[in-house]
């Protein structure tokens, strides 16, 4: 397990180079550029000092190679720079200022999700064909089509406009986390439950299962040691992306709900050629995806002793 | 020796440790932002001597920056867009202010007077004027402030323009000349500040309101530079660092997100009579309206997109303050490409839209048809001038024809940059390219897009095809001087360079007569050089297609009153707002 972890951690690092290498080259290749100086009428306003001196803060007169080796070195340090757009302030402020935010109503929002879920959609499964069952099915099929700007307009109109529930300016109190929350798991909740569904009727209709019963194991032992654990495999391959797109949070529900979270922030990067923020924004993402999937593949093998690593 | 788990321990300790972790991360959402937030009013508090009321009048309003704006939103050196002007505003007294009938009062100047030649400006500022701290503002901040924002090396650029006529201005900025002294501005006592300009300037205490005239306090941009990081400043505007002369001071920045106010106890005209000024940034109509409806909002920009339901909602129409913008909305030709060379195909391509029909039809509401470029209510407007222009695709036909086109099957693939994002204009553009289309028998595309990419993405087709962009502007301060000089003149004054002069006019006729309205100082005849200046811009060798002067709605609660609506896109909360519920 050691080497394992050891050796995917070595092949997360190769995977992020390549990632910021990718990503730079991308960023650096679009047309267009930060500071509207591709505009003629931004070039006009500017005297020719004060735009070298833009380009020559942010290094951006250096060959590409130059400046992603630059950007890659301050990086390592842990230094991600300076955002174009919020100019005085330094990206690693940014992130600090902003991704607990996300990550708080990611982590609730996940954890609320994938159990919940998870349980609905064993309970679904184990009552096939009740009402519960139909229930579930039909609450997937709407939160699992229904786009999440269309939800949270709804949650919006019902419990703020006409309930006067929740309030929807400001941020502070647990009831300004709410409605951003909720919209953010009922995605992942329909999707647990379907994916958690699936499995156990696919387990309850194995071979080993209908030995157990044959052996006159007791129902509830079954399903425990048996149908449960079998389902957590898909469950735990559902939560690394889910978990990972969580925490990084979602443009429309933090826009939304006025949430003043990291996807507000770096939204518009690429946009503005904010190249900084870009690469931050791809980085954090990827090293967050990286870090799930190792997760869960660590995981897998104490769910399933079939499972080894070498 | 390490006691290993099996699975079962495992996952009942890795359950126990989740269910933990959200039952912690479930606690109220004491937001860490909310650490940065530096209250200063303490002092201020003590020194006030107005006794606050036991429930402070607090007044939520909602703004929504655009990204370019964020950095720089409340340092009135770097300040170019109308939500950073309204920031500044808020924050920062000038010298003069406008009314809402644009007309000059004083702001902290008491009174002012200009030399017979037209030159220099002397303005006496009110006695014991102070900063929100308490300490004294005098003529010398004024002085101080109007050199830092033409230093080339302060750190944001690009406003030069506002400061533009002031005499050794340019030199200064482009580093020509080093010397701080060498720009005309020059406290002469520290109730007198004298500002000269370079020529006479009939429309220079209009450009006066401007943020890049308002006094910044040295004391608060020195301790900024001294916790600076690698040569940036820290935001000097922000609590806890800044004092203020305007009516308000924020006690709380989260950028982004929202500023909270509080009433300025020594602003000049008295302190505000609303305690509390709470301005959130929600870009999400739906959430602005939802906001506005519940009450958490007493005032709104009606989104363009809301217009027609408010328009049927009673409760609504009751509170929705419609205004003029002096403001024109505009298509800017691309000039120098052979096929629209001849005055007559650019007349025939005005000809063939028919503004009336796509302003009281196609989107009602959103402003009213323009065929002059100056908006009415400026010196020089004149509803006559460019009525042969109207809407005739007959003659549009002709002219086109007469312009080297008897066949429109020959003319080029006309294009039609727009701007992306924005489903009014998408409205708008696809109505102008079926009306063209369908009066001139021309192909017409059109091109979503910002500039930021748009430049690379039309570089092939530029100067081969032609092409309009649509460009709107809104008057900074209410003098032609506004419309004419920044945008179309060869080059214009704020060039600091002048390397690639495209999207302006070069016509030598034009660019004489503005410059000869802008020295005049007589109304009468600054009215009759603008009206010329128009007739060339719009009319004999058209620039520009005027298309509506907007129309701005908002959403005001009944109980807020007093606000001042200025037809520059502002609703201001003066010191005489109030909330009477």
């Amino acid at each position: 397990m050691g080497r394992f972890i050891v050796r995917r951690l070595l092949h997360a690092v190769a995977t992020l180079f390549m990632i910021t290498i990718v990503t730079f080259g991308v960023a650096k290749a679009t047309p267009g550029g930060p500071f509207g100086f591709d505009d003629p009428a931004v070039q006009a306003h500017l005297p020719i000092e004060q735009r070298q001196r833009y380009i020559e803060m942010y290094g951006l007169d250096k060959p590409i190679p130059v400046q992603y080796w630059n950007w890659l070195s301050s990086a390592l340090q842990g230094d991600l720079g300076y955002s174009y757009s919020f100019k005085n302030e330094t990206i690693n402020h940014i992130i600090a200022r902003t991704f607990p935010v996300t990550a708080k109503l990611g982590v609730i929002a996940s954890a609320i999700g994938l159990t919940l879920g998870t349980l609905i959609g064993v309970t679904a499964a184990l009552k096939r064909g009740s009402l519960f069952d139909a229930a579930a099915t039909a609450w997937t099929v709407v939160f699992h089509t229904m786009p999440v700007f269309v939800l949270a307009v709804f949650l919006v109109i019902i419990f703020v406009v006409e309930l006067r529930w929740f309030p929807i300016t400001g941020w502070g109190t647990w009831k300004h986390a709410v409605l951003p929350v909720v919209t953010l798991l009922l995605g992942p909740l329909s999707s647990t439950i379907r994916f958690a569904r699936a499995k156990v009727l696919d387990v309850l209709g194995s071979d080993y299962i209908r030995t157990a019963k044959a052996k006159g194991l007791p129902r509830t032992l079954i399903t425990r040691r048996h149908v449960l654990k079998n389902t957590l495999i898909p469950i735990v391959t559902l939560a690394g992306p889910t978990i990972a797109g969580m925490l990084t949070g979602s443009i429309f529900v933090e826009t939304m709900f006025n949430v003043p979270g990291m996807s507000k922030s770096f939204v518009g990067a690429a946009g503005s050629r904010d190249y900084p923020l870009i690469m931050a924004s791809t980085v954090i993402y990827g090293s967050l995806i990286i870090l799930m999937n190792l997760l869960v593949d660590v995981t897998y093998g104490l769910l399933d002793p079939r499972i080894r690593y070498d | 020796m390490v006691q290993k788990l099996d699975r079962r321990e495992f996952l009942q300790a890795a359950s126990a440790a989740a269910a933990v972790y959200a039952l912690a991360a479930c606690k109220p959402q004491t937001v860490e932002v909310e650490k940065e937030v530096t209250r200063v009013v303490e002092k201020v508090v003590e020194a006030t001597p107005v006794p606050t009321s036991p429930e402070p009048i607090t007044a939520n309003i909602n703004m929504a920056l655009n990204r370019g704006d964020i950095g720089d939103a409340g340092e009135p050196g770097c300040s170019g867009a109308v939500n950073s002007y309204y920031m500044n505003y808020m924050m920062f007294a000038a010298l003069v202010r406008l009314t809402d009938k644009l007309e000059i009062e004083p702001d902290l100047a008491d009174t002012w007077s200009v030399s017979d030649d037209g030159t220099v400006y002397t303005f006496k500022l009110k006695p014991d004027l102070k900063w929100s701290d308490g300490s004294p503002l005098t003529a010398h901040d004024f002085e101080w402030s109007i050199k830092r924002n033409l230093d080339p090396k302060m750190w944001c650029g690009g406003q030069f323009w506002q400061l533009v006529d002031i005499k050794g201005s340019r030199a200064y900025y482009t580093g020509e000349n080093t010397d701080p002294d060498s720009v005309a501005v020059k406290a002469i006592d520290d109730l007198t500040l004298q500002v000269e300009t370079e020529t006479p300037a009939g429309y220079f205490i209009q450009v006066c309101t401007l943020p890049a005239f308002m006094a910044v306090p040295k004391a608060s941009v020195d301790k900024a530079l001294e916790i600076n990081q690698e040569g940036r400043p820290q935001d000097w505007w922000k609590p806890p660092l800044g004092i203020y002369s305007g009516p308000f001071m924020p006690v709380e920045w989260i950028t982004d997100l929202r500023v909270y106010f509080e009433a300025n106890p020594y602003y000049a005209h008295g302190k505000p009579l609303i305690d509390k000024l709470n301005i959130h940034m929600i870009q999400n109509t739906a959430t602005v309206m939802a906001a506005y409806e519940v009450g958490e909002l007493d005032m709104v920009d009606l989104p363009e997109t809301e217009y027609l339901r408010v328009i049927g909602d009673e409760e609504l129409l009751a509170d929705m303050v419609t205004s003029k913008e002096l403001g024109v909305q505009h298509l800017v030709w691309d000039m120098g490409v052979p096929a629209t060379e001849d005055p007559r195909v650019r007349q025939a391509f005005a000809c063939a839209i028919d503004k009336d029909t796509l302003m009281n039809d196609v989107l009602p509401g959103v402003g009213s048809p323009a065929y002059q470029f100056l908006a009415p209510g400026l010196i020089g407007y004149n509803p006559e001038i460019g009525q042969e222009l109207r809407y005739d695709p007959d003659k549009a036909r002709k002219l086109l024809s007469d312009g080297g086109f008897p066949n429109p099957a020959d003319f080029p693939e006309m294009l039609i940059n727009y701007g992306a994002g924005s489903t009014l204009y998408q409205t708008m553009f696809e109505a102008i390219q079926a009306m063209v289309q369908d009066a001139l028998k021309i192909k017409v595309t059109l091109v979503p897009g910002d500039q930021t990419s748009l430049g690379v993405k039309l570089a092939d087709m530029r100067y081969k095809q032609p092409l309009v962009w649509r460009q709107f502007w809104g008057a900074d301060y209410p003098d032609p001087h506004n419309f004419m000089v920044v945008l179309y003149t060869c080059p214009p004054p704020q060039a600091a360079v002048w390397e690639t002069p495209e999207r302006v006019l070069c016509n030598p006729k034009f660019d004489e007569l503005v410059w000869q309205a802008a020295a005049e100082t007589d109304n009468t005849k600054r009215a009759e050089l603008y009206r010329l200046c128009e007739q060339q811009l719009v009319v004999e060798n058209p620039f520009v297609i005027p298309l509506y002067y907007p129309t701005r709605h908002r959403l005001i609660k009944p109980y807020l009153k007093n606000v001042v609506i200025i037809p520059q896109s502002f609703v201001m909360i003066r010191e005489t707002t109030t909330i009477e519920k």
